[in-house]
């Protein structure tokens, strides 16, 4: 969703390049983008999984309960920020092999990898919302 | 745009059908998932021996099943780091070995950072996914 949202973003309003050096063609509005729904997705994901001990649960701490959604939110962007990092990590792989794409599974996309590049820095993150507090 | 907006959010919805299930269902797919990542990772190698990128791709998928399975409880979790430490261990010789025998010297350093990225990466995220109760234990 980040990812989708960054592009989006990116093409409708990018202008200043976020790490010309490794990945020029993102920008720092289309990492807000990304950010944002990233923050998005995560309350959205608390409403609709079956959070019953999986996600850290901010509505179970009686003094963190009116401030849970934008909490959720908050948790949400900063793992979008980790995510831009795996972006950026794998583009650097990328760039110093002098690839364009990892594959071409996904239309428009590239490879499966060129999508799922955030997620690998994200999930331990994940891993220790859900399992580790 | 359009088309990528599309096919972007057609994947996400898939992948998160595909993934936001039981156990098995999880593991099955997140094995799968992984194979492809890996397989695109060898790209970074140039053209490498096609026998290297499955060695490769297979090894790294049994460990990350070690790995998730382990992460799951249905493994003992002690054993993680040592199960670990001897696949990158082996990969290393491996490697020696092959650019011995062939003369060629890949990157050895490309494929330890796929093994350690990817699959702890996707290990972790087969146990974040799965959870009791969808498909197919809820038919069964």
């Amino acid at each position: 969703m980040a990812d989708t949202a960054a592009i989006v973003a990116g093409k409708l309003l990018g202008s200043v390049p976020l790490a010309p050096g490794v990945s020029p063609r993102k920008t720092v509005e289309g990492a807000l983008g990304g950010v944002l729904a990233a923050g998005t997705g995560w309350i959205m994901a608390w409403l609709i999984w079956p959070h019953d001990g999986a996600m850290v649960d901010f509505m179970a701490v009686n003094a963190l309960r009116p401030y849970a959604i934008p909490l959720l939110f908050v948790t949400g962007a900063l793992l979008g920020v980790v995510g831009i990092f795996g972006d950026l990590t794998f583009s650097l792989f990328k760039r110093k092999a002098g690839l364009k794409d990892y594959g071409k599974l996904m239309p428009g996309h590239g490879g499966w990898l060129d999508r799922f590049d955030s997620m690998v820095l994200v999930t331990p993150f994940i891993w220790l919302l859900t399992y580790g507090m | 745009m359009l088309k990528r907006s599309i096919v972007g959010f057609a994947y996400a919805f898939a992948f998160t059908f595909m993934i936001v299930q039981s156990w098995p269902w999880v593991l099955a797919t997140v094995t799968i998932l992984h194979l492809v990542a890996q397989y695109e990772f060898c790209s970074l190698l140039g053209n490498p021996r096609r026998s290297t990128v499955a060695i490769h791709c297979l090894f790294s998928t049994v460990v990350m099943l070690f790995v998730a399975l382990a992460l799951h409880g249905e493994l003992e979790a002690r054993s993680i780091p040592a199960v670990f430490l001897c696949i990158v261990a082996a990969y290393a010789i491996y490697f020696v070995w092959q650019s011995e025998r062939h003369r060629e010297s890949y990157d050895r350093w490309v494929m330890l950072r796929g093994l350690v990225l990817l699959t702890l990466s996707y290990a972790m995220f087969a146990h974040v996914a799965a959870y009791d109760g969808a498909f197919p234990t809820c038919c069964c």
